[in-house]
């Protein structure tokens, strides 16, 4: 049990962060992510680096594809074109992201999953403040099946993504916020004198850092059932906290030039491609029932 | 970064796992924690524990420790905490009156003290909230006069648990009659068969845990019973109670109840009702977002790092999950939860004190909040 990070994964996030840092501030998404496809950040990396480097991003308020590719990419085949990877479920609707900057759409249909490179005239960029590139997709035509069972794996990982951005994103609103309370002065004082204010970023903090570190450890011990309880509390975490913490900001937080919505407009998005707590909470029941039979116990 | 355990530690559990199965009679998984606080049979199970070094694995060898890591030590809260503390209140000994008499006691205090607690033969309570002192402690008025080798003490102290049972009260009485707040204020080790030292039971609807109140009516007590250097108490319980600020380990107890409730659940037909799959696994989340936040103050203590943030944000993960755990159990039960006994009135119980015991949550936010924005906000 070591909460520290060692010096191989130092070295891989610092790697991450200086290429971050070299493309400058205003580096726009698509660039970043041919240079970080182009580096071998993900190479040899294990799930929890790969967690580790998607929730970094996530945490610099950058909106690229390169941490989901990192979860995916290992469990796709080697001869796919080279380029980002989206991935949607077949039951669900809604557009999907990075679907117009992908070279290949995964699509899960329970335990299957189907690999689609979509023809341009197939994609449909969607109108979106949610910092994400977003476009509807049809996955009419040609595809390519994966293995059995692929789809299980797959949809795993897409959550730990989703987890790990979610984390990544809440720690970064959090401190955003938390410098508006100290900054931001009314009544005479500073907002962040406010008990009131003090005890809800307090209680954010609880979420924030439990979000996170439920993450890591089900990224490290890749059980289904720990990444199913990771996925339930990204999803409550991030629902609860992006109106909680638009809130303490005011109105500014709806603004560009404030800088708060870079993360929970992403958060929000990322809780509702995770999937709501109702579903996952109905998952996690079915594990457990099938968990149960698996082990032939009777409670 | 990894999550994995020692082999050391997974060994000491299953060992500890072993020996609970062996020695605790299945009623005791019923239990909630601290409702069988003292008895024969507890002092038998300590006695056992010790002798195999498990009481007090986390001291030092000298003073009937085995230097164990502090994982031994969340280990061995968390397979008792779930099988309803079968420790009694010796758990306070054990995490941090022994601790304090380690740090701050004479030769014959610790002597005397810390072989009787690491080998599991006493109980103790611990004299701090007063009416007017409850999370403002530093306003507590029970005073301790000196007079030539003795200290008389006067006042009172209550919601004192376990003291029915207690043979010394680690007490905290003004020792300097002129000051105020945290300065003048010593600790003392107190027998509580001294004479002046009265102890009633508060009634309280609290069925699974039982209050007290306790005077002290011109006590005396020798010098030697001060637990370092007078007027220097409150530091010597801050230190104490650093270690101890996370509580029990309630996030594994909690887990077990919502596991229960669960298979509950599906045996009565009531997983479809509305909202109730949710409500299940919102508890369930709710525990392991506290033991990972347990697991990472116990890390910060491990590495000799300041874990004063860690343990806030721990202790707040906890009193969530036990209230989480309450509701849903509620939820389930409904009206047959309102009968003494019944599983949804006990979390409820449980629930409340979480929230209380061991200090008020709103003291770890006001905590949290300090260190993400300062003092004052400035």
């Amino acid at each position: 049990m070591d909460f520290d990070l060692n010096d191989h994964q130092r070295r891989r996030l610092d790697a991450v962060g200086s290429l971050i840092d070299k493309s400058g501030a205003a580096a726009d998404a698509e660039k970043l992510d041919k240079a970080l496809l182009a580096s071998d950040f993900h190479r040899g990396a294990t799930v929890l680096e790969r967690f580790l480097i998607a929730e970094a991003l996530a945490r610099r308020g950058v909106g690229c594809g390169y941490g989901l590719y990192c979860l995916l990419s290992d469990l796709l085949p080697t001869d796919l074109p080279a380029g980002l990877v989206a991935i949607t479920e077949a039951n669900r609707s809604g557009p999907v992201r990075f679907a117009d900057a992908a070279a290949v759409v995964v699509q899960l249909r329970a335990e299957q999953a189907t690999i689609h490179a979509p023809r341009r005239d197939q994609v449909r960029p969607a109108n979106t403040t949610s910092g994400y590139r977003y476009a509807h997709v049809s996955l009419a035509g040609q595809s390519r099946a994966l293995p059995d069972g692929a789809g299980v794996a797959l949809r795993t990982r897409w959550r730990l993504a989703l987890i790990a951005e979610i984390s990544g994103n809440t720690r970064s609103a959090i401190g955003r916020t938390a410098e508006h309370l100290r900054s931001r002065e009314q009544f005479g004082q500073p907002l962040a004198s406010f008990q009131a204010l003090r005890h809800r970023l307090a209680d954010a903090a609880v979420s924030a850092e439990a979000t996170t570190w439920m993450g890591r450890e089900a990224a490290f011990n890749h059980d289904p059932r720990s990444i199913l309880r990771a996925a339930w509390y990204a999803s409550d975490t991030a629902a609860k906290l992006v109106p909680e913490l638009v809130q303490m900001c005011g109105a500014r937080a709806f603004t560009i030039e404030f800088g708060l919505h870079t993360y929970t407009m992403r958060m929000n998005c990322l809780r509702l491609e995770l999937g709501g707590i109702d579903r996952l909470g109905q998952e996690l029941a079915a594990n457990d029932t099938i968990q149960r039979i698996g082990a032939g116990v009777a409670r | 970064m990894e999550f994995g355990w020692q082999e050391e530690d997974a060994r000491f559990r299953r060992e500890l796992c072993d020996f609970v199965r062996d020695e605790l009679p299945a009623r005791w998984r019923d239990l909630i924690p601290g409702e069988e606080p003292a008895s024969d049979f507890t002092l038998d199970f300590c006695r056992k524990l010790g002798e195999r070094g498990w009481l007090t694995p986390h001291w030092p060898v000298e003073y009937g420790g085995t230097d164990a890591s502090p994982w031994q030590f969340i280990i061995l809260g968390e397979e008792l905490w779930s099988a309803g503390e079968p420790r009694g209140s010796q758990y306070m000994n054990v995490n941090w009156i022994g601790p304090a008499i380690i740090n701050a006691g004479t030769a014959e205090q610790r002597d005397y003290h810390l072989k009787r607690i690491s080998a599991g033969e006493v109980f103790w309570c611990q004299g701090f909230s007063e009416r007017d002192a409850g999370t403002d402690l530093a306003n507590m008025q029970t005073t301790a006069v000196r007079v030539g080798d003795e200290y008389v003490i006067n006042g009172e102290k209550v919601w004192t648990s376990y003291a029915a049972e207690a043979e010394f009260c680690f007490l905290l009485a003004r020792s300097d009659p002129d000051s105020i707040g945290n300065r003048g204020i010593s600790v003392f080790l107190v027998p509580t068969d001294s004479p002046g030292f009265t102890i009633e039971p508060i009634p309280s609807v609290l069925d699974i845990h039982e209050y007290n109140r306790l005077t002290f009516d011109n006590v005396r007590v020798p010098v030697s019973a001060r637990l370092g250097e007078e007027n220097d108490g409150w530091r010597v319980v801050r230190e104490a109670l650093s270690h101890e600020r996370i509580g029990g380990p309630r996030y594994a107890r909690a887990a077990l109840v919502t596991e229960r409730l669960r298979a509950l659940a599906e045996e009565r037909g009531w997983l479809r009702r509305d909202g109730i799959q949710t409500r299940l696994a919102e508890a369930e989340a709710a525990c392991e977002a506290a033991r990972l936040l347990v697991y990472h103050a116990i890390h910060m203590r491990s590495e000799k790092r300041p874990e004063d943030l860690e343990v806030s944000l721990a202790r707040v993960a906890i009193v969530r999950c036990e209230r989480l755990v309450a509701e849903v159990a509620l939820e389930l039960f409904e009206a047959e939860s309102i009968e003494l006994g019944s599983i949804g009135n006990s979390q409820l119980k449980t629930s409340m004190i979480a929230g209380l015991g061991g200090g008020s949550v709103e003291v770890q936010l006001n905590a949290i909040a300090r260190a993400m924005l300062g003092t004052t906000g400035k």
